[in-house]
């Protein structure tokens, strides 16, 4: 009989590509420290592909959270299973502390927007890290970016499959009060060349973009929700009681609550997304059956959601993105997420993001932030986790390890 | 081919299947069971499986830890026919939350075993193309080295350092951050 040898561990003893299957598993940082290891190792950590062997899909989501700093938030990463540790490092601890008191402001296929507040909790600057590779970079200021009256809507644009480098969108009314609502502007920066480019757009009519309206970077391009002048001023319960004659130039359709079906719904002339191209030249309208609180992209399609004055959550997909035609696809209420025996029909969807691969949604809900998500398929409903009362809202997370920094930093 | 494959399939739902380790060893496990490995799977579907399957590459010690992690996994997969996703789609909804917390204690447990035995668990796994046993015991390994030096990684796999020391401080010069 063979006599029990003790085995000594060899790496060596795995084939090289066993070798790359646990390497794409290791954060950004120990590939590159693992280049020092040996020649074979120099190899397949060089490999570009090895991170493009690992799929990346959506992570996780990045959030601010309370915490004892000066600010009084500090990120913080949960992932979208609600276990496991983060893929990345959630604390952003690459930052240096002058960059730690902070917002996260939009996500964006793997990098960050955030900006800086200075002690008085005003915007100092904005920048752009990738919690991946640990590599950050601080934008030049621009008038709208600096300028919190302006209320620019700042977002991100990063498609690795268009291009390496990144573009952040500011876009806002004209100030002017002659076009007010009907001129949008958007200064548009490119790592490439490191600086803002401004073009602007002239509407037929109102198109309201601000700091609060919500935007997905789909097919290249910024779509942003914008606010409807009139809808924003109404006050739901109380819709009875207007003056239905005035609304009726601003309204194009009216649904009238019926006995079996009391929703109302108001559709305005305004309902409508604006999309803005990577070079800023190309703009379009692109009219949505509702007035849309959030929009996502998954699996090649545009989305909507929204949620009525009864806290009914409706879900819509533009599933030809170049006809206008959105499709009721699900109507989520308070039974559907806490079971049929629940008294709460009204439930308080607070922030929607639509799961970019999967049929999934992220709702949280309540005061408390609870993260769940939701299956539209087999309408199950999985708790990930609490945010916390005064939570900002989570940003998705899909990890993202090719170089984007331009060749000026 | 497939449509014909199904009803089969449904058939032998109880079916057994003999594994035959490199040591000769026998072991009987369900259908369900071994289908978990993709290589395993085109033998059955090749009608190829009649008087065992022999696996010259696998020990007794580790066929026995890696039907034993085909068996737990085998109930969670049962949850998900139908559904064409990988099986992180299931981590997510299709089982319910319980079962999960389960199969994650009985992952952890699984996995508590010393180097030489993982890397056989990630050979074996390899071989008999069973997805879910190759990420976890991957991960595993991959959670073990990645807050280690360089030096640490040779010294925990004996891996002679066959770079110059000038390329070497060429490499590290690239990668500073990295070392921070």
């Amino acid at each position: 009989m063979e006599v029990m040898r003790m085995k000594i561990p060899r790496a060596a003893s795995l084939p090289d590509d066993l070798i790359a299957a646990i390497l794409v598993r290791v954060p950004y940082p120990s590939l590159c420290r693992f280049k020092c290891v040996s020649r074979l190792w120099l190899s397949i950590c060089s490999d570009p592909g090895i991170r493009r062997k690992c799929p990346q899909t959506l992570s996780g989501f990045f959030f601010l959270g309370e915490e004892l700093c000066p600010s009084g938030y500090a990120p913080r990463f949960v992932n979208a299973s609600g276990r496991g540790r983060a893929m990345v490092d959630p604390s952003l601890s690459f930052l240096p502390p002058s960059h730690r008191d902070m917002t996260i402001v939009d996500s964006c296929n793997g990098l960050l927007l955030c900006c800086r507040l200075n002690p008085r909790g005003d915007v100092s600057c904005y920048f752009v890290c990738n919690p991946a590779t640990r590599r950050w970079i601080e934008l030049p200021g621009s008038e709208a970016t600096m300028n919190p009256s302006l209320s620019a809507a700042i977002r991100l644009g990063f498609d690795t499959a268009v291009s390496s480098h990144f573009k952040v969108f500011c876009v806002h009314n004209e100030k002017d009060f002659a076009v007010l609502d009907r001129r949008t502007e958007a200064g548009i920066y490119s790592s490439e060349t490191g600086a803002w480019t401004y073009r602007q757009i002239e509407w037929d009519d109102a198109a309201i973009v601000n700091g609060s309206s919500k935007s997905v970077f789909f097919n290249g391009t910024l779509h942003l929700t914008t606010l409807d002048p009139l809808l924003s001023s109404v006050d739901f319960p109380e819709v009875d009681t207007l003056h239905l004659t005035t609304l009726d130039s601003f309204l194009s359709s009216v649904e009238f609550p019926e006995e079996e079906d009391d929703t109302l719904h108001l559709t305005t002339l305004e309902s409508s997304l604006v999309t803005v191209g990577m070079d800023g030249k190309t703009w379009r309208r692109i009219p949505t059956p509702r007035n849309f609180d959030f929009i996502g992209a998954s699996q090649g399609h545009l989305y909507g959601v929204y949620k009525d004055y009864r806290h009914e959550v409706s879900v819509w997909v533009l599933e030809d993105y170049a006809g206008q035609e959105w499709k009721l696809k699900h109507t989520i209420t308070g039974p559907d997420l806490f079971g049929d025996s629940t008294i709460i029909r009204k439930f308080h969807m607070v922030h929607a993001i639509i799961h970019p691969e999967r049929s999934l949604m992220f709702l949280t809900v309540g005061p408390a932030r609870n993260l769940i998500s939701y299956n539209f398929v087999t309408r199950k409903v999985h708790a990930i986790s609490t945010l916390g009362e005064n939570s900002k809202p989570p940003c998705p997370y899909i990890p993202c390890f090719s170089e984007w920094l331009s060749d000026g930093y | 081919m497939a449509s014909a494959g199904s009803g089969d399939e449904k058939a032998a739902a109880a079916a057994m299947i003999t594994l035959i380790s490199s040591d000769n060893e026998k072991f009987e496990v369900t259908e369900a069971t071994a289908t978990l490995s993709q290589t395993i799977r085109h033998m059955i579907e090749d009608g190829c499986t009649d008087g065992g399957v022999p696996l010259p590459n696998v020990t007794s010690k580790i066929l026995a830890r890696v039907i034993e992690y085909c068996k737990k996994h085998a109930t969670a997969a049962a949850g998900e026919e139908g559904s064409s996703s990988s099986f992180s789609d299931a981590a997510f909804l299709e089982v319910d939350r319980a079962f999960l917390e389960e199969l994650e204690e009985f992952d952890d447990a699984f996995l508590e075993v010393d180097r030489a035995t993982l890397f056989d668990l990630i050979l074996a796994a390899n071989y008999l193309d069973i997805k879910g046993l190759l990420n976890l015991t991957c991960q595993k390994v991959a959670d073990s080295v990645k807050g280690k030096t360089p030096e640490q990684i040779r010294e925990m796999y004996n891996i002679v350092n066959d770079l110059t020391p000038e390329e070497e401080a060429e490499i590290r010069r690239e990668t500073q951050w990295a070392f921070e």
